[in-house]
């Protein structure tokens, strides 16, 4: 069930330096230091105390599939007894054993392989070249649990098989109503780094509890940049000297009405931080998209560079870039696409999303090679669940473990973490359906995901309160 | 000493004196010009000693000759050559040592002053103390005092100069003799005795004020009383009230300093012939104050002599001395300490303009001279004016000169916060005289004139404010920017006319100096110049109210002119029926336009509501879909003109213009629970399916819940989008199951919920004190095998296996059967035939028994879905967020659940009567202080602007697209069927996460969302969409000045009275800060009000 999320030591460091900020700054009236001003923020991150290493730079990029991937096709078992089991269980969802590239190298058991699908070729590449690894199903845990205990209901994590609920788990180990999501948590130790405190968790894909810390707040980046509004303090807004003056006073303006201050007070944020980041972007040169082309289901086929997951990783490697402009050491990022939600048409949907993802993918590690980060950056993919094995027809339904990618120059790659399920149904990790109860907590890839980042072992356990419950998770980096 | 007048010698004289001593000679009378000659005829030395004759002066009648003044000549030669103006030259010596005459002519009489000496005595052998009066050594008098009590003594002098030695030498000093002297006086000069001696130099004028005493008298035997003025002890004044008329008598008095003693005596009262001799002091003022005889402090001392002021007999004070006796007082502080401005314009007679005085109770506190006959204004001390006050102000000088009458034109009198024309009620005016009881305060308001100016020659521009002709004020504008200038004016009212006249037009030195007028504020309303009932009357003085060279403004002043102004009827802010109204509309519908509030504040809400529910359902989402494809293949799925745009477009169309508003509030409320989302591409070329699904909402919107659940499970829409279409039965042999997709979401989202829920909506807990999950995955998998079976509605000869699974509707004009926009239909032997069990355990447990048909266990499983506990408060909730409140109390819920169960009349799922529920309930209507209230959605926000400024579409079509897009909710196009945000979402790190209250709509807030609607609301208050606000209206009203009524129709439409006092100022200094008075400025103005109304965060929340 749900435990709501408590980081007894990281909360009394904040007090501390609350307590010494009330002398000379107002406290926002709910009494956390929230990042209502870019000044309060940055005041408090130089007070507050961490133990976090960071030294060079480090960001953490989150790839978020929306609806569910159906990672089952992205990893698929290729020696002859594993495939004849994953074709048997599949039915029409089973991809063509033409269809796949070998893996090379995997760790797993002798006797096994695995090759991926062609449309994740680029993906692939990464991880031959030793730049990408693949963590073996993974999935929200209290703590790890055997399929008697789930058949008894024991040990669960609340509201599975439900979208918005494991998403939210995914994102901050909590369903839907999480206030703070572990990559949040992660920024509010590292933010202390951070010359500009508001950047240290950067979403260019909306809102999500992921980027939610207990005293950070996400900043949203739009698609194209900082989004400024023109008329803010503008001179002449419809011939009028004075509007623009009045509209800036009035979202600066305090009021008793809740929801017009937390809406005045976003705005405030942006319009604060817009005007530094767009600065600190006028000065980065990051590699172009290529106008790859991708096909797309029931529409037009259109290319790499219109899509809105590259566009957004973009965005992200020029908040990236401006690294040292800005004075980031640690940022933690969000980028998402939906779609995945594969219940129908899923042969036919699900190579154009491959296809969107592993190039989208291949561009951000040859951008950030280009800008010399490609050590400092890693980036790793997420989703609600995994999907049924069981195909309904035309589609799968939902599931729970599925399979990621971990990308990053600073990655042991060209390796599977965690032990590959056998592909079949009925097996020890077949709680119906095909459905994978996981071997792996996403804790524990989240734990191995902050160490990179810099945080003690101490600290890992603020941001993921049940990691003690898991032995060692996977050693992705050297 | 040989003496000689005129050539002949009148005497000489053997000096022998060493002391001034008088020699006195008979003479022909001395004529001025008489020549006179005094002449040393017997210089010489003798034992070492020099013979010498001083001449002091030389004194006949009341005329001094000194050589020390000059003016005479020494002629040196002994005898007749002392007279033979050889050797002679002009001499201010009086000392002879030479033979020779001092030789000059007689001057006129010079001795034309008096010196007064005031002493008494005590008599020894019935002689007086014989006193030698000598001024700069002159002895102008010897007297003999004998008045015992203290009495003038009156001599002819030279006048008497500051420095000049004065002195009093009293000769015959014997024992029993005594002399009191007392002062000495002369012209404006006094001098007191210093120890009883008067020897001193003769100070500086010190009678330097003068005291007018009004007065008047009766006459006793041909004689008037005899007024004596004393200050100090000091008798300054002595004359005969000869006047029976109340005449000025002024008297020559010490500065009349506070604390002054002031004695008016009648000193010669008497009966003559039975006429009683009397005297009638009216006042005495001088400088600024005035003294009347009545007041109280005052003594009126009865007695002659001495016994006027020896504190006996003392009677009431009165002005009327018909008794011997002093008035007496001490000199009060200043009084006339006001003034008042008075209007005045003359007609000269004779070259003499009119002698305009003042008064005030009687008393000419001030006067003026008129000499211009263009109304002038003169500054007039007064005593301060009271309600009340007798006040007079009038010609003193009437006359006619050469067939000319002089004349007196009074046109106003103001004073502090009063003013008094000659219409004031109770005033009387004639022949140039206004007479009137000073009126109560009535310049009770205040007027702000915000202006500016370039100052030239270090002077700024004088501002005037004349209110229906009287100057109010008048002001220095110095400020290069826009400040504000307050003057006192009279009550206005609607017509009141108000000019801002500038005055002092001028260059200086090539600077020109220039006024810039912003507005007027007034109590009634703001006063703008650009305003079209605004004139510009250019020209000086009265040139500028002449009504020529007139023009329109835009407050710009370069030349002398006045800025007339009319002040219009008020603005009748909108009543709070009115606002109530509006503010219902907000919940109700799309938003208010002007006829809607209306309506609603005439009917009621209630009433409202039954119209509306009452509005038959117009299918106008398909209709409008199929009107595209009409116009052929291109506007077909595939073709080039295909969109799946055109949904949304009507969408905005109907919530712009469709009268059933509430249907379609509802209808976008339970679309975004009951979600289909256009953003799935497998909906991609199903725009006319989709368009069915939103008009099946619509047209249940207002009816039977488990009609619309049942109605949207089989909409062809929702089964592409959550995938039951074509769902297939499971199969043993594949091991493939049915699709959970729709099985999942109908229960999560469209009817139950994840937890067990009281029934005011709050979490039902089981016994280990956790929420009670409502339906587990088994739950999940045996709906997904109800949703079996179901595909395209093709007709019912074709409904085969293969059409199931692989026939989709043909779309092109040739062979369209509208299939897409049926009801799916039930596949014969493609639904599951299992045994299908729901809430195992639990009470709403239901068994479908194996072999049912797709339509019987279909119509089961919504039963019991519709009937589960959770479905009143789950969808009640959510409603109320969607149209009311975002954090609703739990009895909100409560209520509004329970007339979902029941509607009163024993029908479950009545939307008509939940919408009433949730529309008319108390939270709703009169929301307490804690609540929350909605962050408007984005879609309403643009919805609510289009009705409440009436938009219209350039192209008709209402292409609202993509201008949505950056700001988080673009209508049907949801991220997911999780809608466009959770009616959960409580946002992190804010208030509201300390105490979990939700707010769906901070879901999409952020930097960028913010920042874009900004953007956004900046278009829609210039004309960037296809969708245009009319401005017309707003502009109508700025031309016509009435900011206050622009900024009162948005604050009812767009605030249903909540704007803020601050953001009405802010939107009226926009407006004011928009230059030019051009229809292109006026439409800024709209714009620039509009934009802060639209882009303010006080919009953003609706309570």
């Amino acid at each position: 069930m749900t435990r709501p999320y408590r980081a007894d030591a990281s909360r009394r460091s904040f007090l501390r330096a609350v307590s010494s900020l009330a002398a000379t700054a107002a406290i926002p009236q709910h009494g956390l230091p929230l990042a209502s001003s870019l000044a309060g923020l940055a005041a408090l991150a130089s007070q507050s105390s961490h133990a976090a290493t960071t030294g060079g730079y480090k960001a953490l990029v989150c790839l978020y599939m929306n609806g569910g991937s159906d990672s089952h096709n992205w990893v698929v078992p290729t020696d002859a007894t594993g495939y004849a089991d994953y074709a048997k269980a599949r039915g029409e969802l089973a991809w063509a054993a033409n269809g796949l590239q070998p893996l090379s190298m995997t760790g797993q058991a002798a006797g096994r392989s695995f090759g991926m699908p062609t449309e994740l070729s680029p993906l692939r590449e990464l991880y031959e070249a030793g730049q990408a690894a693949i963590v073996a199903n993974v999935g929200p845990l209290v703590r790890p649990i055997n399929k008697a205990e789930y058949l008894l209901g024991t040990g669960l994590p609340a509201k599975l098989y439900s979208h918005n609920d494991q998403a939210s788990t995914w994102q901050s180990l909590s369903p839907e109503g999480a206030r703070s999501g572990w990559g949040g948590r992660m920024a509010d130790i590292l933010m202390s780094a951070n010359a500009q405190p508001v950047f240290t968790a950067v979403s260019a894909s909306g809102n999500a509890v992921f980027l939610s810390g207990t005293s950070v707040s996400q900043y949203q980046v739009g698609p194209e940049g900082p989004v400024a509004a023109s008329a803010m303090g503008s001179g002449s807004v419809f011939g009028s000297a004075s509007a623009g003056a009045a509209l800036q006073r009035a979202y600066a303006a305090q009021t008793t009405d809740r929801l017009q201050m937390e809406y005045a007070r976003v705005m405030q944020r942006g319009m604060t931080a817009s005007t530094t980041l767009q600065a600190a972007l006028s000065n980065v040169n990051v590699p172009a998209i290529p106008s790859t082309a991708i096909a797309q289901p029931n529409s037009v086929a259109t290319t790499l560079d219109k899509l809105s997951l590259a566009r957004q990783l973009r965005m992200v490697l020029q908040v990236i870039a401006a690294n040292q402009t800005l004075g980031m050491r640690r940022q933690v990022f969000m980028v998402q696409m939906g779609g995945f939600d594969t219940h129908n048409n899923q042969m036919r949907d699900q190579p154009a999303q491959m296809a969107q993802v592993a190039q989208s993918i291949q561009y951000f590690m040859t951008a950030l090679t280009a800008l010399g980060l490609q050590n400092n950056v890693t980036l790793f993919t997420a989703s609600d669940f995994g999907r049924t094995l069981l195909s309904n027809g035309d589609g799968s339904d939902h599931g729970w473990g599925s399979h990621h990618f971990v990308v990053g120059g600073a990655v042991k790659g060209k390796k599977i973490y965690g032990d590959f399920p056998v592909t079949a149904l009925g097996t020890s990790t077949d709680v119906g359906s095909g459905r994978l109860l996981p071997t792996l907590g996403v804790s524990q890839l989240a734990g191995s995901l902050a160490g990179w980042m810099g945080l003690n072992a101490t600290e890992q356990q603020m941001v993921l309160p049940n990691l003690a419950s898991f032995g060692a998770g996977p050693s992705l980096f050297a | 000493m040989v003496t000689r007048v005129d050539g002949i010698v009148v005497g000489s004289a053997a000096i022998s004196s060493a002391d001034p001593a008088d020699f006195v000679f008979a003479s022909s009378p001395l004529a001025a010009d008489s020549r006179v000659d005094v002449a040393l005829a017997n210089a010489g030395t003798v034992d070492g000693q020099a013979r010498s004759l001083r001449v002091h002066y030389l004194m006949s009648g009341t005329t001094v000759l000194q050589p020390s003044t000059g003016g005479m000549s020494f002629d040196a030669g002994n005898g007749l050559a002392a007279f033979d103006s050889v050797n002679a030259a002009p001499t201010t010596q009086n000392l002879l040592t030479a033979n020779g005459a001092l030789r000059s002519k007689w001057p006129a009489a010079n001795m034309t002053d008096t010196f007064t000496l005031r002493a008494s005595a005590r008599l020894a052998a019935n002689v007086g103390p014989i006193v030698k009066v000598l001024v700069d050594g002159v002895v102008i008098g010897t007297v003999e005092v004998r008045s015992t009590t203290p009495a003038d003594i009156t001599l002819p002098t030279l006048p008497v100069k500051p420095g000049q030695r004065v002195e009093v030498v009293y000769t015959n000093a014997e024992a029993g003799r005594d002399l009191q002297l007392a002062y000495a006086i002369s012209g404006k000069t006094f001098l007191r005795a210093t120890d009883n001696a008067l020897a001193a130099a003769w100070p500086e004028a010190n009678l330097t004020d003068s005291l007018l005493v009004r007065a008047r008298g009766d006459l006793a035997g041909g004689v008037g009383p005899t007024m004596q003025v004393t200050v100090d002890g000091i008798l300054v004044g002595n004359v005969e009230v000869r006047s029976t008329e109340h005449a000025d008598y002024r008297f020559a008095v010490p500065a009349m300093t506070p604390g002054r003693k002031l004695d008016i005596a009648f000193v010669n009262d008497g009966v003559v012939n039975g006429v009683d001799r009397n005297l009638y002091v009216a006042y005495a003022t001088t400088g600024n104050t005035v003294w009347l005889p009545g007041a109280a402090g005052n003594r009126y001392d009865r007695g002659s002599g001495v016994a006027a002021f020896d504190g006996q007999d003392v009677v009431a004070p009165s002005g009327n001395m018909v008794w011997g006796g002093a008035l007496r007082t001490t000199w009060s502080e200043p009084n006339i300490t006001s003034t008042v401005n008075v209007r005045a314009s003359a007609v000269p007679a004779g070259g003499v303009g009119a002698l305009m005085t003042l008064w005030v109770d009687g008393v000419a506190v001030s006067a003026a001279n008129v000499t211009s006959s263009a109304p002038t204004d003169f500054v007039m001390p007064t005593t301060p004016l009271k309600p009340g006050s007798k006040v007079v102000v009038g010609i003193s000088n009437p006359g006619t000169v050469d067939g000319t009458e002089r004349q007196l034109n009074i046109g106003y009198l103001v004073s502090g916060s009063t003013f008094l024309t000659p219409t004031t009620q109770g005033a009387t005016y004639a022949a140039g005289v206004l007479s009137a009881a000073w009126p109560a305060a009535n310049l009770t308001e205040s007027v702000t004139v915000r202006a500016y100016a370039t100052v030239a020659g270090g002077v700024g521009a004088m501002l005037q404010l004349r209110v229906d002709g009287v100057i109010v004020g008048t002001v220095e504008v110095r400020s290069a920017t826009p400040a504000d200038y307050k003057l006192a004016v009279p009550k206005l009212s609607a017509g009141s006319r108000i000019d801002v006249v500038y005055t002092n037009d001028a260059a200086v030195n090539g600077v020109d100096r220039n006024l810039f007028v912003q507005h007027v504020q007034t109590s009634n309303g703001i006063l703008v110049p650009f305003a079209s009932n605004v004139t510009l009357d250019e020209g000086a003085g009265e040139a500028a109210f002449d009504g020529a060279t007139v023009s329109a403004s835009s407050g710009a002043m370069h030349r002398n002119g006045a800025l007339r102004f009319t002040v219009p009827v008020a603005t009748a802010s909108a009543g709070a029926s009115e606002m109530a109204a509006s503010r219902f509309l907000q919940q109700a519908s799309f938003g208010p336009t002007p006829e809607d509030v209306q309506r609603v504040a005439q009917i009621g809400a209630s009433a409202w509501l039954d119209e509306q529910i009452a509005l038959p359902f117009n299918a106008d989402m398909v209709d409008a879909v199929q009107s595209r494809f009409a116009l052929g293949d291109a506007y077909r799925p595939g073709g080039t003109n295909y969109t799946t745009a055109w949904v949304p477009q009507r969408f905005w169309a109907s919530a712009a213009t469709s009268p059933d508003q509430l249907r379609r509030r509802m209808g976008f409320a339970l679309h975004q629970i009951l979600m289909v989302s256009l953003a799935d591409s497998s909906l991609a070329f199903h725009a006319r399916a989709y368009a069915k699904y939103v008009d099946d909402i619509n047209r249940h919107a207002l009816g039977n819940y488990r009609t619309l659940l049942e109605t949207i499970t089989l909409s062809p829409a929702m089964g592409v989008y959550l995938s039951h279409i074509r769902n297939r039965p499971e199969s043993a042999t594949s091991g493939r199951m049915p699709d959970e997709n729709f099985a999942r979401e109908v229960m999560q989202l469209f009817t139950i919920g994840l937890h067990e829920l009281n029934a005011d909506g709050s979490l039902k807990t089981g016994a280990n004190g956790q929420p009670v999950e409502s339906y587990t995955n088994e739950d999940v998998m045996a709906l997904s095998k109800v949703f079996t079976g179901w595909s395209w509605a093709f007709p019912d000869g074709e409904l085969t296996e293969s059409v199931f699974r692989y026939r989709s509707p043909d779309l092109s004009a040739a062979a369209d059967q509208r299939i897409d926009t049926l009801p799916m239909k039930a596949y014969p032997g493609q639904h599951s035939t299992a045994e299908k069990r729901l809430f195992s355990g639990k009470p709403q447990a239901v068994v479908m028994a194996a072999g049912g048909s797709a339509q019987s266990d279909l119509k089961t499983a919504l039963d019991a879905l519709f009937n589960h506990p959770n479905v009143g408060p789950f969808i009640s909730r959510q409603l109320i967020q969607h149209l009311v409140s975002s954090h609703p109390s739990n009895a909100y819920v409560g209520r509004v659940a329970a007339v979902f169960n029941n509607n009163g009349k024993g029908v479950r799922g009545d939307l008509a009567a939940v919408a009433r529920a949730i529309l008319l309930d108390s939270e709703a209507v009169n929301p307490p202080a804690t609540s929350v209230g909605k962050l408007r959605e984005p879609v309403a926000r643009v919805a609510h602007w289009m009705r409440s400024l009436q938009a219209t579409s350039k192209s008709g079509q209402y292409t609202i697209v993509y201008d949505l897009d950056g700001i988080g909710q673009k209508p049907f196009y949801a991220g997911s069927v999780f809608g466009y945000f959770r009616p959960g979402y409580v946002p992190p790190n804010t208030v509201f996460s300390a105490d979990s209250t939700t707010v769906p709509e901070m879901q999409i807030v952020n930097e960028a969302t913010t920042a874009q609607w900004v953007n956004l609301a900046q278009r829609m208050a210039g004309d960037g969409l296809d969708v245009t606000a009319q401005m017309q209206p707003l502009t109508d009203l700025v031309s016509l000045g009435k900011l206050e009524a622009v900024i009162e129709r948005l604050n009812l439409l767009l605030y249903a009275g909540r704007m803020s006092s601050t953001l009405k100022q802010d939107i009226m200094d926009a407006m004011l800060s928009v230059s030019g008075n051009t229809a292109s400025s006026h439409l800024n103005r709209a714009r620039a009000a509009l934009f802060l109304a639209l882009a303010s965060p006080e919009y953003l929340v609706q309570r």
